[in-house]
C-alpha cells in the first residue's frame, strides 16, 4: 500500500461532495452578513476616531 | 457588486466539492461541518477581491480553506473530534464503503491537523514546494512531516492488514 494509491479515493471523495446542490441563498446570506457586519462596525469606528481627535485636541500642549 | 457576487457563487458552485470534502475531513458532526463551511465561504469572499489568478482557482480555494480550518481547529482545540471520522449521512457512508475510500477515511482521521492538510494536498497532487506555499511552511518541514506520516502510517496500519510504503 502506498499513499499515492489513495489519490483516486480522494478524487472520488471530492467528486461525491461536489454533487451536493449548493444553496445560492445560503452563500448570499453568508457574504451579505459579512457586509452587514462591516457596515454595523462603521459607526463605532467613527465614534472612536472622533473621541480620539477630541481627546488629542483637549490634552495637547503641556 | 452584484455581478461579483454572482461570479463568486459560480466559483463556489464549481468548487464546492473541495470545500465540503475539507470540512468533512476536519469535522465529523454535520453542524460543525456546516459551521466550518460558512467560515470558509466567508473567508473566500473576503479574499475574492485579492485573488488575481496567479495561482490556480482550486489552489486558492485549498489555501484559504485549509488555513481557515487550521485556525478554526486551533481555536477550538478542546473541541477536536477524537471519535472516528464519520460522515453525517448514510448516503456518504455507503458511498465510502469501498476499501480504498474506507482506508482514506481512517488515514485522515488518524492524522494531526497540519499533517492532515499536507496529506490532503499531497493526495490532490501538489508538490512539496506548492504545499509549503499553500500552508505557509518551509518545503523541508513539508518533506519531514510527510516522511514522518508515512512511517507512522506504516507502523499504525501494519497490524490492520494495510502496508504503507
Amino acid at each position: 500500500m502506498n499513499l499515492n494509491n489513495l489519490k483516486p479515493a480522494w478524487k472520488q471523495f471530492v467528486l461525491f461532495n461536489s454533487m451536493h446542490a449548493t444553496d445560492q441563498q445560503e452563500i448570499l446570506f453568508i457574504i451579505e452578513r459579512a457586509d452587514r457586519e462591516a457596515i454595523s462596525r462603521l459607526p463605532g469606528f467613527m465614534a472612536n476616531i472622533i473621541t480620539f481627535i477630541i481627546l488629542t485636541i483637549c490634552f495637547q500642549g503641556g | 457588486m452584484e455581478s461579483q457576487k454572482q461570479n463568486f457563487i459560480r466559483v463556489i458552485n464549481a468548487n464546492q466539492g473541495i470545500v465540503r470534502s475539507l470540512c468533512k475531513a476536519y469535522y465529523t458532526r454535520s453542524e460543525d461541518q456546516k459551521d466550518a463551511y460558512q467560515d470558509i465561504i466567508l473567508q473566500l469572499w473576503k479574499s475574492f477581491d485579492t485573488f488575481r489568478g496567479e495561482s490556480g482557482l482550486s489552489t486558492w480555494i485549498y489555501r484559504v480553506s485549509l488555513n481557515t480550518l487550521l485556525t478554526k481547529v486551533r481555536n477550538e482545540r478542546n473541541k477536536i473530534i477524537t471519535e472516528p471520522l464519520q460522515t453525517s449521512d448514510d448516503i456518504t457512508h455507503h458511498a465510502m464503503a469501498d476499501d480504498d475510500r474506507e482506508l482514506l477515511r481512517v488515514v485522515l482521521q488518524s492524522l494531526k491537523d497540519v499533517d492532515k492538510a499536507i496529506v490532503i494536498l499531497f493526495l490532490e497532487g501538489y508538490k512539496n514546494k506548492e504545499i509549503s506555499q499553500i500552508l505557509d511552511i518551509t518545503p523541508t518541514n513539508v518533506s519531514t512531516r510527510l516522511n514522518r506520516v508515512k512511517t507512522e502510517l506504516k507502523t499504525k496500519f501494519k497490524n490492520h492488514g494495510y502496508e504503507f510504503k
